[in-house]
C-alpha cells in the first residue's frame, strides 16, 4: 500500500476524468475529504464551478523501525504469582511457548497483548469474571512489563503496576525508553497500529474472526488497506444525504398535511395557499405574499373584498352634509335675488342685442331693422343699448352661479347618499343588514331632489339617518372580517411557521442531488480502490491457506471485500471438490481456524506495521495433526522476516518443528505449586531428558536415595524420546499416515518394545533387545536395565552421573539407527 | 530404602522448588517419585499381609488390592493414580509433562493407601 500519490490526488485525478465538466457534485466529493468543516461550507456555498483544486502529493513512504519482543515480566496476573519472565531473542525468528493448560503461559501472551494494544477496549472487552480475577492468589503486588528492542538500538519498557488491592482500573503505566525520562504510552505511537494490525493473535480471536458480524470482519480487514479517509468521507456525504433526506421527508410531510389542512378552510387564502402547496416545490414567496392577504384576483369579488368594500365606504360626515347643505341655501337666495329680474330672458335678449349691435357697427345709422322705426339706429341707441346688453350679461353670470352652487350641494350630497349598490347587493347575500341604508339612503336622496326651503330644511336629518345606517353597516362589516381572521389566523401561523422550517431547508435540500452523486460515485471509487489494494493481501491470503489446508477438500478461491456502509462485508469464495460454496457452511472448526489464521496473518506481518513480532495463542487447538506440518512451515517463512512466537499446549507444534529441521527456540512454562511459573529453554526431547538426568544427579544433597529413583526413569524417558524420534521419522519417510504413525507409537508401550522397533522392526522381539545392546556395547545393556528397573525403585549398580553418562551414550546410538 | 512417605515428602518438595533449581525438571521428577511411593506402599500392604504377591507385575497388584481392599474406592483410585503416573512417567509423543494439580491428585490415594497400611 505504498505509493507516492496521496488519496487525494488520485480522487482529483479520478473526478477530472469521469466528472462530467458542469457538474457541482465533485467540489463535495472533495470537501468531504477535507473534514465535516470543509464540507459543510461547500454545502453553504453556491454552486461553484471551476477548475478543481490540487492536492498535495503524499509522504514518501517510510517504512516504520519495527518493535521487536525482548521479555515479558509478569507479576501476581493471572495464572502468575511470583515475578515470571519470558524472555525472546529479540529480532526476526519463530519462538514456541509450550506449556499445559494452566501453566501460565497465556497470562504472558494476555500481558504481551495489553502492554501492546493499550487502549482502554481491549481491557474493558473482558468479562467481568476476568475484570476481578485478574490478580493472582499468591502474589499480593501485581504488575505487567514488557521491553521492546526498536530496530535502530533502541529499547522501550512498557509497564503497568496495581498496588496492593487496587482493581483493575486503579493501575499506573508508564513507558520508558532506555536513559530517558519516563513517559505515557501515546508516545510509542501504537495506539492506531495496534489496531489495524493486531500483532496478537488469540486461540478465541481466531475463533470469533469468522463468527463476528460482517461489517466488522470487513473493517478488521480494511483498516490494513489505508483507505479510512475514504471512508470518512463517504460517512460525512451519507451523512449529509441523511439529513438532508430526513429534513425533505419532513417538510413534504408537514406541506402535505398543510395543503389538505389550507384547502379545506373556508377562508379563501386558504385554498390559495393550499394551490400553492401542492405543487412539489412551493413558491415560498407566492405563499408569503397570500399571507400578506395580497390575494391574486381577490380584489374584485370574493367575501373578504366584500366586507372590504363595505369596511371602505365613505363615512357621512356631518361636516360634508351641513357644507352641502351650506352650498343649497346660498344658491338659492341668489336665484331669489335675481327672481324679478329679466333674468330668464336675459340671456335670450343679450344675443339679440349684440346681434343689432354688430349690425349696427357694420351698416351705420338707419331704421329698425325689426320694427322699421325710422332713425332708431345711431350713436346715441348704440351707447344706450351696449350699457343695457353689459347689465343683461352681469345679471346673466349671477344666476348661473347660483345655480352651478346648487347643482354642486346637491351632487355632493347625492354623493354621500349613493352608496354603490352592487356592494350592498353582495352585503346582503354575507348576511350583512344593508336595508337600513338603502332605505334612508333613497329617501335622503328623495328629499334632496325637492327644490324648495323646506325641502332643505329636511336634508340634514335625513342625512343624518344615512350615516348612522352606514355606520352601523361598517361595522357590522368589521366584525364579520374580524371573526374570518380568528379562523383563518392559526392555520396562517401554521403555514407560517412551516415557510420559516422551509426557507431554511429548501437550501439544504436543493444540494441533496448533488451530495447523492458525490456520495455514489466517491463509494465506487473507494471500491475501486480497495479492491486493487486488497487483491495482493487476497494472494497472501490464499498462499498461506494453500500451505495449511494439507489435505482439505476445500480450496480457497477468492476474498473480496465487498459493499459499503451497512451493507459492508468480506466475500470468502471457496470451493469443495472444485465446486462453489459458502466458506463458513462448508468448513470445519479448525478449517475455519485455519482460514482466521491465514486472513490475519498478513495482516499482522505488513510493511507498514510498526511491530516486528506477531504472537499466536494457541492455533493448534483445533486443528488436525496432519495440518500441524503446515502451520509449522507457514510460521517459519512468517519467522524470515518476523519475530513469530507461538504460545501452544502441546507438543504437536514442537515435534513437527523439529523434525522438519524449522530452526526455532522452544520455551517450555511450567507452574509449580502456589504459582510459581518456570520458563526454560527447552532442547529437543532426548537433550531435555539428559539435562534433567544431569541436575538431578548432580543434586547431592537430595534426601535418600532419590537420586537413585528418579535419574533412572529420566534416563529411561531419553532411551524412548531417541527410539520415537528415529521411528516417527522412518514411518513418515515410508508414507506411512500420521494417524497410524502415532497408534504404533502408542502401542509400543515399553521402552524395549520402542527399541525393538528400531533395531528389529519387530515390537514382540522387545527380548532380544539386551542382547543386542549388549553385542554392541555392554554399557548399553547396563543402561537399558537400569533404566528400566531404576525407574520402578530397583537398586541399581550404576552411579547416578555415570548412567546419565551412559543413557547419551546409548541416546546417541539409537537416534542413529535409520 | 526411602519408604513410600518421604518418597512423597521428596516429591511434595520438588512441586514447591525445593532441592532442584532447575525450572521445568520437577513435574515427571515428582511424577516418577510418586509411582515409586505407590509401588513401595504396595508391596508394604502384602507383606504387613503376608501375602506373597510382591513381586508379581504391578498391574496384577492392583487387581487383586480390589479384594482385599473392599471398603470404599481406594483401590480404584490407586489404580487409576498408577496408570496415570506410568503414562507420565513414560516419554509419549507429543505429551507434555503433567502439572501441579495431577500430580497432587495422584499423590492422594497413595497417601491413603500408606494410613491403611500403618492401621493394621
Amino acid at each position: 500500500m505504498s505509493g507516492d500519490e496521496s488519496l487525494q490526488q488520485i480522487i482529483t485525478r479520478r473526478l477530472e476524468v469521469e466528472a462530467p465538466g458542469e457538474a457541482n457534485w465533485p467540489y463535495l466529493v472533495l470537501a468531504a475529504l477535507d473534514g465535516d468543516a470543509a464540507l459543510e461550507a461547500a454545502l453553504q456555498a453556491e454552486a461553484q464551478i471551476g477548475p478543481l483544486k490540487t492536492a498535495s502529493a503524499a509522504p514518501p513512504f517510510v517504512q516504520p523501525k519495527k518493535a521487536f519482543l525482548q521479555e515479558v515480566r509478569v507479576r501476581g496476573f493471572r495464572g502468575i504469582g511470583p515475578e515470571a519472565v519470558l524472555s525472546i531473542n529479540p529480532g526476526p525468528g519463530l519462538t514456541l511457548v509450550v506449556g499445559r493448560n494452566g501453566c501460565g503461559k497465556s497470562s504472558f501472551a494476555e500481558a504481551a497483548e495489553l502492554l501492546v494494544t493499550r487502549g482502554n477496549a481491549r481491557w474493558d472487552a473482558r468479562s467481568s469474571q476476568w475484570k476481578e480475577g485478574f490478580r493472582n492468589l499468591h502474589e499480593k503486588q501485581a504488575s505487567i512489563g514488557a521491553r521492546f528492542t526498536v530496530e535502530g538500538g533502541r529499547s522501550c519498557e512498557v509497564r503497568v503496576d496495581w498496588a496492593e488491592g487496587a482493581g483493575l482500573p486503579e493501575r499506573t503505566d508508564y513507558v520508558q525508553f532506555t536513559g530517558e525520562p519516563r513517559t505515557t504510552y501515546e508516545a510509542l505511537g501504537w495506539s492506531a497500529a495496534a489496531a489495524s494490525y493486531r500483532p496478537v493473535l488469540s486461540y478465541n480471536e481466531l475463533g470469533g474472526m469468522l463468527d463476528q458480524e460482517q461489517s466488522k470482519f470487513f473493517d478488521a480487514l480494511a483498516q490494513i488497506l489505508g483507505l479510512e479517509s475514504l471512508a470518512e468521507a463517504g460517512a460525512r456525504l451519507r451523512q449529509a444525504r441523511l439529513d438532508r433526506e430526513k429534513q425533505q421527508k419532513e417538510l413534504v410531510k408537514t406541506q402535505k398535511d398543510l395543503a389538505t389542512k389550507a384547502a379545506a378552510h373556508a377562508d379563501p387564502r386558504g385554498a390559495q395557499v393550499g394551490g400553492q402547496l401542492q405543487k412539489k416545490v412551493a413558491d415560498l414567496v407566492a405563499i408569503e405574499k397570500i399571507l400578506e392577504g395580497d390575494l391574486a384576483g381577490e380584489s374584485v369579488t370574493g367575501d373578504m373584498a366584500t366586507l372590504r368594500q363595505v369596511i371602505a365606504l365613505p363615512d357621512v360626515t356631518a361636516e360634508a352634509v351641513a357644507r352641502a347643505v351650506e352650498m343649497l341655501k346660498v344658491g338659492s337666495e341668489a336665484l331669489k335675488a335675481h327672481s324679478g329680474t329679466l333674468a330668464a330672458r336675459s340671456a335670450d335678449l343679450v344675443t339679440l342685442l349684440d346681434s343689432a349691435l354688430r349690425f349696427h357697427e357694420k351698416h351705420g345709422d338707419g331704421p329698425c331693422p325689426v320694427c322699421g322705426a325710422t332713425g332708431a339706429l345711431d350713436s346715441g341707441w348704440h351707447t344706450r343699448q351696449q350699457a343695457l346688453a353689459g347689465e343683461l350679461r352681469d345679471a346673466a353670470r349671477a344666476v348661473n352661479d347660483a345655480q352651478a352652487l346648487i347643482r354642486s350641494g346637491r351632487d355632493a350630497l347625492k354623493g354621500l347618499s349613493s352608496p354603490p349598490t352592487g356592494v350592498l347587493k353582495a352585503a346582503n347575500a354575507l348576511g350583512l343588514s344593508a336595508a337600513a341604508l338603502e332605505q334612508s339612503a333613497e329617501r335622503a336622496r328623495a328629499v334632496v331632489a325637492i327644490d324648495t326651503d323646506e325641502g332643505i330644511a329636511q336634508i340634514e336629518s335625513a342625512m343624518a339617518d344615512v350615516a348612522a345606517a352606514a355606520a352601523a353597516l361598517k361595522q357590522q362589516a368589521g366584525a364579520e372580517l374580524g371573526r374570518r381572521e380568528d379562523i383563518w389566523r392559526p392555520v396562517a401561523r401554521e403555514v407560517q411557521a412551516w415557510l420559516a422550517v422551509a426557507r431554511k431547508a429548501q437550501p439544504a435540500i436543493s444540494r441533496l442531488s448533488d451530495v447523492t452523486a458525490a456520495e455514489k460515485w466517491l463509494n465506487g471509487a473507494t471500491d475501486d480502490l480497495r479492491k486493487a489494494r486488497f487483491a495482493p493481501h487476497a494472494t497472501a491470503v490464499k498462499q498461506i491457506w494453500n500451505q495449511l489446508r494439507h489435505n482439505s477438500n476445500v480450496s480457497l478461491e477468492d476474498i473480496r471485500l465487498m459493499g459499503t456502509a451497512v451493507s459492508r462485508r468480506v466475500q470468502v469464495d471457496v470451493a469443495v471438490d472444485g465446486t462453489a460454496a459458502a466458506a463458513v457452511g462448508v468448513m470445519s472448526q479448525g478449517e475455519l481456524h485455519s482460514l482466521a489464521l491465514a486472513l490475519f496473518l498478513p495482516r499482522a506481518t505488513m510493511a507498514a506495521s510498526p511491530f516486528g513480532f506477531v504472537l499466536i495463542d494457541d492455533p493448534v487447538q483445533s486443528m488436525d495433526p496432519s495440518r500441524i506440518d503446515g502451520l509449522a512451515s507457514v510460521l517459519r517463512d512468517a519467522a524470515k522476516t518476523r519475530q513469530v512466537v507461538v504460545f501452544t499446549h502441546d507438543d504437536r507444534l514442537t515435534e513437527s518443528v523439529r523434525r522438519q529441521g524449522i530452526e526455532a527456540t522452544v520455551l517450555e512454562v511450567t507452574r509449580r505449586e502456589k504459582s510459581v511459573v518456570e520458563v526454560r529453554k527447552s532442547a529437543d526431547p532426548v537433550r531435555l531428558y539428559i539435562e534433567d538426568a544431569s541436575a538431578v544427579a548432580l543434586t547431592k544433597d537430595l534426601p535418600g536415595d532419590a537420586r537413585k529413583r528418579v535419574v533412572p526413569g529420566l534416563c529411561r524417558g531419553a532411551l524412548e524420546a531417541a527410539a520415537t524420534r528415529v521411528l516417527r521419522r522412518r514411518w513418515l519417510g515410508e508414507g506411512l499416515e500420521r494417524e497410524v504413525v502415532e497408534k504404533r507409537l502408542t502401542d509400543a508401550e515399553k521402552v524395549a518394545q520402542k527399541l525393538a522397533l528400531v533395531l528389529f522392526s519387530d515390537a514382540a522381539q522387545s527380548g532380544q533387545v539386551l542382547a543386542r545392546l549388549n553385542k554392541e556395547k555392554k554399557e548399553f545393556g547396563d543402561v537399558l536395565r537400569a533404566a528400566n528397573e531404576g525407574a520402578h525403585g530397583g537398586a541399581i549398580e550404576m552411579e547416578p552421573m555415570e548412567l546419565v553418562n551412559a543413557t547419551e551414550r546409548l541416546a546417541l546410538w539409537v537416534v542413529g539407527q535409520k | 530404602m526411602t519408604g513410600s512417605l518421604e518418597l512423597l515428602d521428596l516429591a511434595s518438595g520438588l512441586l514447591t522448588r525445593q532441592y532442584v533449581q532447575r525450572p521445568g525438571l520437577w513435574p515427571r521428577a515428582s511424577a516418577l517419585l510418586v509411582r515409586q511411593a505407590l509401588e513401595e506402599s504396595l508391596s508394604g500392604y502384602w507383606i504387613v499381609k503376608g501375602i506373597a504377591l510382591e513381586h508379581c507385575t504391578t498391574r496384577a497388584q492392583l487387581i487383586c488390592l480390589r479384594e482385599y481392599l473392599r471398603e470404599g474406592d481406594l483401590a480404584a483410585r490407586v489404580a487409576h493414580a498408577w496408570s496415570a503416573l506410568s503414562r507420565a512417567c513414560h516419554h509419549h509423543a507429543y505429551e507434555l509433562p503433567p502439572t501441579v494439580d495431577e500430580i497432587k491428585s495422584w499423590m492422594e490415594p497413595v497417601r491413603e493407601l500408606h494410613e491403611v497400611l500403618i492401621r493394621r
